[in-house]
């Protein structure tokens, strides 16, 4: 069997019979073994049980393709740590929905994805456990936070895994590793089973090797759940319907002027950017060029709403009801601490304290209550750009992957690595990272398109089109054969 | 600058439940300070009068009790006994 098939050219294979059920689930648990201390990008790889047919249902869309979590969604049974030493024996007691819905359509799951403690870092660095390299270069980070998921599906060793995004952790990394990674309008995927962040950004989506097997997974995840009270009022839509190579005529695509223009972003990634606004116009996209004089105070707005939730949202860590506990404690206020002490990792933490600050009585107004308003000026302005074109698009990261280490001593150049993709987060708006590129030192770079809420359908198909003119998603890194 | 000093540090580190080392104290003193003083940008806008708000609705569910089997639930506490969580004494003999 050979390494790096689609989810879309793997099921070709199961239902003509050139591969069987058994052999595919075996292939891929032995990757990620294979690859584990190269790459350490999984917490765990399950023992799956080979089923017992051979009888391929081709009514169920995820079939026997196996695939892997982040480990912060939940699964019956299995541990969900966050990649926290707090959470490091907690077993989920329930599935959670997005799990669900991989199940009933035939999905197998191998294992929990490596990732930033909490889902707070942009290079998979502050996991508890271990560090998780990019398989394009295994000196750099694969980004973050969902680290484990970007790097296993770059290097071939599952076709599929789930992220969460609360500010760029599906997009960044999938930029860094050569993927095509989702955010999608807030609400649209449920949040049940999948430990908050910030819950009103947080949202669960896939990272592929293609947009068709993207917007496969998308369909899977869509539709409202109940058990999810901010989850859309929406029918579960087929993203995949209507994918042509022809490129979508009479299309106005924004390009977003500070992203093109800002010194902070990397020569290379400016040009490959660039070149990927002609490929576009030779495509027939008319092409405008937008400024969104709010968008960049985007990265403020999410400092401080990102911070204020979080430090409510893991207030419930306390080793009282579930998780780690410091039992050697005199009283009951002690216990949480030295429990949380033990329990936090140092991301962690300093989130928690610049929460705690903006929250408090003496800041709020100041900090959290002027936040929140220019979070809705921002997504005025989205809406406003939103009637001149039919998408923006701008580069995903400012930099190319990074050096590990490089950026933990200071959080500040860390978090900037979310400048592009953390705009459309705090505003509930869609937006895809797909491949647009290579640096001279082989390194992928990628590329967005953000869209108003619910355009989804046609982010894919500009996409689509974009990808299969481009031969980028072809490329792999090497060593992983 | 915004005035963020180790009084302020430590008051909302009780707030968060967390205890500082006087290395972490340094650290994070200078590190915050920095991400606050970044947001101050924020203080350069021209605040809209109105804004709109999001056009949310309320979700309901209907009011049901739902038995469950509690134990499951129990088994992920760090101390039981019978179907109570046990937790340091807080009230004093």
């Amino acid at each position: 069997m050979k390494p790096f098939l689609t989810i879309k050219e793997l099921k070709k294979k199961l239902i003509k019979k050139e591969l069987s059920i058994k052999e595919v689930i075996k292939f891929y648990t032995d990757r990620l073994k294979k690859f584990e201390k190269k790459l350490q990008s999984t917490l765990e790889i399950f023992e799956v049980e080979l089923p017992n047919t051979e009888t391929y249902d081709q009514n169920k869309a995820l079939f026997s393709i196996p695939g892997l979590l982040k480990d912060n969604i939940c699964q019956k049974g299995k541990i969900v740590s966050c990649g926290s030493k707090i959470l490091a024996n907690y077993k989920a007691p329930y599935d959670a929905t997005v799990v669900q819905q991989l199940k009933e359509q035939g999905a197998i799951i191998l294992g929990r994805a490596n990732m930033d403690e909490f889902a707070m870092g942009s290079s998979g660095e502050y996991s508890a456990y271990k560090i998780t390299l990019n398989p394009w270069n295994t000196n750099l980070v694969p980004g973050g936070s969902s680290a484990g998921s970007a790097a296993a599906v770059a290097a071939g060793l599952v076709p599929w895994a789930l992220g969460s995004e609360t500010g760029g952790s599906v997009r960044q990394p999938a930029a860094f590793c050569g993927l095509v990674g989702l955010y999608p309008t807030y609400g649209t995927n449920s949040r049940y089973g999948l430990v908050a962040f910030t819950s009103s950004t947080d949202q669960i989506a896939p990272l592929t090797k293609t947009v068709y097997d993207n917007a496969l997974i998308s369909t899977v995840l869509s539709g409202n759940d109940p058990k999810d009270t901010t989850s859309l009022f929406r029918k579960k839509v087929d993203y995949t319907k209507n994918l042509s190579k022809k490129f979508p005529q009479n299309l106005t695509l924004g390009v977003i002027q500070d992203s093109i223009e800002s010194e902070g972003v990397d020569d290379q990634i400016k040009q490959t950017f660039k070149n990927a606004i002609d490929h576009l116009e030779k495509l027939g996209a008319k092409i405008k060029y937008i400024n969104l004089p709010d968008l960049k105070y985007g990265i403020s707005i999410y400092f401080i709403i990102s911070r204020a939730e979080a430090a409510s949202n893991l207030s419930r860590f306390d080793g009282s009801l579930y998780g780690m506990r410091v039992d050697q404690s005199k009283g009951l206020k002690e216990m949480y601490i030295n429990t949380r002490h033990d329990g936090f990792g140092i991301e962690v933490k300093r989130r928690l304290l610049m929460g705690n600050y903006v929250l408090s009585a003496s800041h709020k107004e100041a900090f959290y209550n002027k936040a929140d308003h220019i979070r809705a000026m921002l997504r005025a302005e989205f809406e406003d750009a939103f009637t001149q074109v039919d998408l923006l698009v701008s580069p995903t990261t400012p930099t190319l992957p990074f050096q590990i280490g490089k950026m933990c001593q200071d959080p500040l150049a860390m978090y900037m690595a979310d400048y592009f993709t953390v705009p459309n987060c705090i505003t509930g708006n869609p937006a895809l990272s797909i491949p647009c590129g290579f640096s001279k030192e082989n390194l992928p770079i990628g590329f967005q398109f953000i869209g108003p809420r619910l355009s989804e359908e046609l982010i894919y198909q500009v996409a689509y089109a974009y990808e299969q003119s481009t031969d980028y998603h072809l490329k792999h890194p090497v060593g992983f054969e | 600058m915004i005035q963020f000093d180790k009084e302020e540090l430590l008051k909302i580190a009780n707030l968060a439940a967390l205890k500082l080392n006087e290395k972490e104290v340094a650290e994070f003193l200078k590190q915050i300070q920095l991400v606050l003083d970044y947001t101050k940008e924020l203080d350069q806008v021209k605040l809209a009068k109105e804004v709109a708000p999001i056009k949310n609705v309320n979700v309901f569910r209907q009011d049901k009790a739902i038995l469950k089997d509690s134990s499951n639930l129990l088994s992920l506490a760090p101390r039981t006994q019978d179907s109570y969580f046990v937790v340091p004494k807080i009230l004093k003999n």
